[in-house]
């Protein structure tokens, strides 16, 4: 679950500001962030992953007040607790599929790499087509097929939360297709919080929330128009 | 901190030309200088340590580091010669061994000598035996090695010159024996009778009996106690118990050549006065101490070394720079991986270390290799050493 | 016995093995020069002659502390003697190795031995080296070059055996000076049978007739004791050959001597032959190699003896 009140963000050097009174996503739910670029939708997932901090307000996310968390705190819940997945994939060239997928598990002290995690990635690439590709490195593999390694190093450390930018932003349809639903699927088995920043309209069927955009941002001129509580926000 | 190296590890190894780069450059950053201290230091000891075991050479006037080089390690550029007579003037109540340093067989210096040089050296014998007669030979260890030689085989000595065809001719020799591996330039060297030597020269020979029947054809005049014979009368070209007791010097062998004597006095007084010997004298010869000579060689390697140093030096600040450059590089070309691990809850040490131990790598795997090139010359270095002066 | 009788017994044996062990361990303690020299004597002195005159001088002068080695099988002539590869390298082993110089042992310029273990026996004497005439011959590019024959067998004349026998004795001490004392001795017995012979040798040649040498080995003989002595080259066990036998007769003219020196008995035939022409034969053993029967001095005073009868005396030892 993740629940916001009072928030304020904006960057130091530019006019953006994002202003958020009350928002909530239940655990377990699906949600579809939409809205024009630049509106601040990668910005909101940042904050609830603890990336960034806002200047006002509160997030609490699992019950855990992340902002409030030291840094090394905040890596450590991100990386036991989430599962992050981005647009432009962020593969590490010089690692094979495995090691990709491995890689949170190398990365903080947190995570223990030991023998059923290797099992569980395994099986993971299998469940999502890349069982037969594990010593390849990303630039052997297509667009799709990143993707979904993407995906398993998201997914393999069975995450509460999976915060996903864009992931099918640079995707052909078929792949598009096969990729949300390896998100969504998950999400319904394990009842985790699916957040997912995303321009295809195309997708938002598949989901249960859909949050617009445009009226959590502004900027110093526009201001923001969301000054009231939403309750169209809080979401059964 | 396995993980981390274990990411660095394949860092380095998916970007191999850049890590090859980089280790090389570290290695020889790292190696030159030690390398180069590690090469002189052997030279020195080697030089000095060979000169200190020779107390006194006696050899034609003339360069004395020619002399010195030609004695102790056989080079090839051979001093002036002077008569063998100078041996037996030396001799008198202290052990003078005569040396001839002129011919090869292969590349390998023959050096003529007497069996105390044996003594004197502490060489012993590995497999055979010393030389018991003209036309035998002892090998060093390396020259064995290198010409696949046992004992029973044969050397041939290698003409001065291809147009010298009525001087220096091939004298066929047998391997006696093969000398234990004793680290000096004596392992590259070939030891013959010193009378060997002369007869590779041409100064005594072995032919036909121009008495007897078979010889005839040689023959163009006989008087009472005067034969005459032409060219064609055969000349042993190898030295063998059939045609031994035909071999025989013409003239004085005190008048034979010989390129240096070693000359080891029984006490101070007496290499004292041997010293003096020779500086009041007149003559053609001189007397050296190699441990002197080879000290004012090894200052002016020390001076030279100091420049190559300084040299070195320079380079390697310079190569450090660009290294670092490439390091600084590479850390910008992979924020974005650093972001991305940030992103997905690396730890920040964790993330830090990866970056570093890129680095790190780098300069360890640079210094094992500077290390193995340091073993590699101190294992070498004497035998390049020992090239290098011969040469 | 009684008691008593017995204690007291027992202390005087125990007494005499106390003392009998504290000699043994003085002895032990302080042994004289006789039994290092014993000592030493376990690694005795390591020599190797080039001839017998040589064997016999070493052996007699060094005893029991040295080792002499003479490797020329017997029957050979160790002048003309070419040893193998092996036997030089035996030779390279020795402590001391005895040469006989004058160009004696040829092969000894064709090996490969230690100078400094070498001892040239006649150098006190190289200036009175008899020379034979030369023989020349040219070949090649080089010209005439000649091989003069230097005469070898130098201890036919006593005085110069006796200088060869002082050369042993001072190469023997040199090595080792703990044996001086007894070398010298053993020297100047040798040296009392060796100007005996030379007096003998001096008495019994009284005057210059004419005598012929089988093999010109008796230059220093010769020389010496003033014997007028013209030498062929016959050999004690060929029949001269037809031009040999005229050489002979031509030599008989000029030479007309009674008496032939061989080195060993000649053939039967050939005594007969020369008793034709008016020449008796004796021998005069050269002893260059090991006699059949006696030693040196056994052989020398043979010889003389035998040479005494050219001179109508009897020289019997």
């Amino acid at each position: 679950m993740i629940q916001v009140e009072e928030l304020e963000f904006s960057y130091g050097q530019s006019d953006f500001q994002l202003r958020i009174s009350n928002l909530l996503l239940k655990q377990g739910s699906k949600t579809a962030l939409v809205g024009p670029s630049g509106c601040g939708k990668t910005t909101l997932l940042h904050l609830f992953a603890g990336i960034i901090l806002p200047h006002r307000g509160s997030i609490r996310t699992e019950g855990v007040e992340i902002h409030r968390l030291s840094d090394a705190d905040r890596r450590s819940f991100r990386i036991t607790r989430m599962g992050l997945v981005f647009q432009e994939f962020e593969l590490l060239d010089y690692l094979s599929v495995l090691d990709n997928i491995v890689l949170p598990y190398r990365m903080n002290s947190s995570l223990v790499l030991k023998g059923e995690v290797w099992s569980r990635a395994k099986g993971l690439a299998e469940e999502v087509g890349i069982g037969d590709k594990l010593n390849r490195h990303p630039r052997e593999l297509s667009q799709g097929e990143r993707q979904r390694v993407a995906v398993c190093r998201a997914l393999l450390t069975e995450p509460a939360i999976i915060l996903a930018d864009e992931p099918t932003g640079n995707l052909d349809p078929t792949n598009k297709g096969k990729v949300l639903t390896i998100l969504l699927d998950y999400a319904e088995q394990k009842g985790a919080t699916l957040v997912t920043v995303t321009h295809d309209y195309d997708l938002l069927e598949y989901f249960q929330e859909i949050i617009d955009f445009k009226e959590f941002y502004g900027t110093a001129e526009t201001g923001v128009r969301d000054t009231a509580p939403k309750e169209a926000m809080v979401l059964d | 901190m396995i993980e981390t190296f274990y990411l660095a590890w394949r860092y380095l190894a998916f970007h191999k030309l850049k890590t090859c780069i980089l280790v090389t450059s570290v290695g020889l950053i790292v190696y030159l200088p030690i390398g180069l201290r590690v090469l002189v230091d052997q030279s020195s000891r080697q030089l000095t340590a060979r000169a200190q075991a020779t107390p006194l050479v006696i050899g034609a006037k003339g360069s004395q580091l020619e002399l010195v080089l030609n004695t102790l390690y056989f080079r090839s550029d051979y001093p002036e010669v002077q008569p063998y007579q100078e041996s037996i003037r030396v001799s008198d109540s202290r052990l003078a061994i005569p040396l001839y340093v002129r011919f090869h067989s292969q590349g390998h210096p023959i050096v003529g000598t007497t069996l105390e040089y044996f003594d004197f050296r502490a060489l012993k014998v590995r497999s055979g035996r010393l030389p018991a007669v003209i036309g035998e030979c002892v090998l060093g260890a390396r020259v064995a090695a290198a010409l696949q030689a046992q004992v029973g085989d044969h050397v041939i000595s290698s003409p001065e010159n291809l147009f010298d065809l009525a001087g220096v001719y091939p004298l066929k020799m047998r391997i006696s024996g093969i000398l234990e591996f004793s680290d000096s330039p004596d392992d590259d060297a070939i030891f013959v009778d010193l009378k060997t030597t002369w007869i590779i020269e041409g100064l005594g020979h072995g032919h036909q009996d121009l008495t007897a029947p078979e010889a005839a054809s040689g023959i163009l005049a006989r008087e009472e106690d005067r034969i005459v014979a032409n060219a064609s009368v055969v000349q042993y070209s190898e030295i063998t118990q059939d045609n031994m007791d035909s071999f025989h010097f013409h003239g004085d062998l005190l008048d034979y050549p010989i390129t240096a004597v070693i000359a080891v006095p029984h006490d101070q007084k007496s290499a004292a006065i041997l010293q003096g010997r020779y500086l009041s004298s007149e003559g053609g010869a001189q007397i050296v101490r190699p441990s002197r000579v080879m000290e004012e060689l090894l200052d002016t390697v020390l001076t030279v070394q100091n420049f190559v140093m300084a040299g070195a030096i320079v380079v390697g600040m310079a190569t450090l720079a660009t290294v670092t450059l490439v390091f600084l590089l590479s850390l910008r070309l992979r924020r974005r991986e650093m972001e991305t691990l940030f992103k997905i809850g690396g730890g920040r040490l964790n993330v830090a270390a990866v970056m570093a131990s890129e680095m790190v790598a780098v300069l360890v795997l640079g210094t094992v290799l500077a290390g193995g090139l340091t073993l590699l010359t101190s294992q070498l270095g004497s035998l390049v050493i020992r090239t290098l002066v011969r040469m | 016995m009684s008691p008593n009788q017995m204690k007291k017994r027992l202390e005087l044996w125990a007494a005499l093995a106390i003392i009998g062990l504290l000699a043994a361990c003085q002895q032990a303690a302080s042994p004289e020069a006789g039994d290092t020299l014993r000592q030493q004597g376990s690694t005795k002195l390591q020599i190797y002659v080039v001839n017998y005159p040589l064997q016999y001088f070493a052996q007699r002068i060094g005893g029991d502390q040295v080792r002499v080695e003479f490797p020329v099988p017997s029957g050979l002539d160790p002048a003309l003697f070419s040893p193998n590869p092996e036997i030089v390298s035996a030779y390279q082993g020795a402590d001391l190795i005895l040469l006989n110089g004058a160009d004696y042992a040829e092969w000894v310029s064709r090996a490969t031995l230690p100078g400094s273990k070498m001892i040239n026996t006649s150098q006190p004497f190289q200036d009175e080296y008899i020379l034979e005439k030369a023989v020349t011959h040219s070949h090649g590019p080089e010209g005439d070059h000649s091989h003069g024959q230097i005469a070898f067998t130098t201890w036919l004349d006593f005085t110069l055996a006796l200088k060869q026998a002082r050369q042993v004795f001072q190469a023997l001490a040199t090595a080792r000076p703990e044996g001086e004392p007894i070398w010298r001795q053993r020297f100047e017995d040798l040296e009392r049978d060796l100007l005996e012979l030379d007096a003998t040798l001096n008495r019994a040649v009284t005057d210059t007739r004419p005598i012929l040498g089988s093999h010109p080995v008796y230059q220093y003989l010769a020389r010496r004791y003033q014997i007028n002595l013209r030498s062929v080259h016959f050999e004690p066990g060929e029949y001269p050959d037809e031009r040999s036998w005229r050489e002979l007769k031509q030599l008989l003219e000029q030479h007309p001597a009674k008496w032939m020196l061989w080195e060993d008995q000649p053939l039967e035939k050939t005594v007969a032959t020369l008793e034709q022409l008016g020449v008796r034969s004796l021998v005069f053993n050269p002893c260059g190699n090991t006699p059949k029967q006696g030693d040196f001095l056994d052989v020398m005073h043979s010889n003389v003896n035998n040479l005494g009868k050219v001179f109508g005396q009897n020289l019997s030892h």
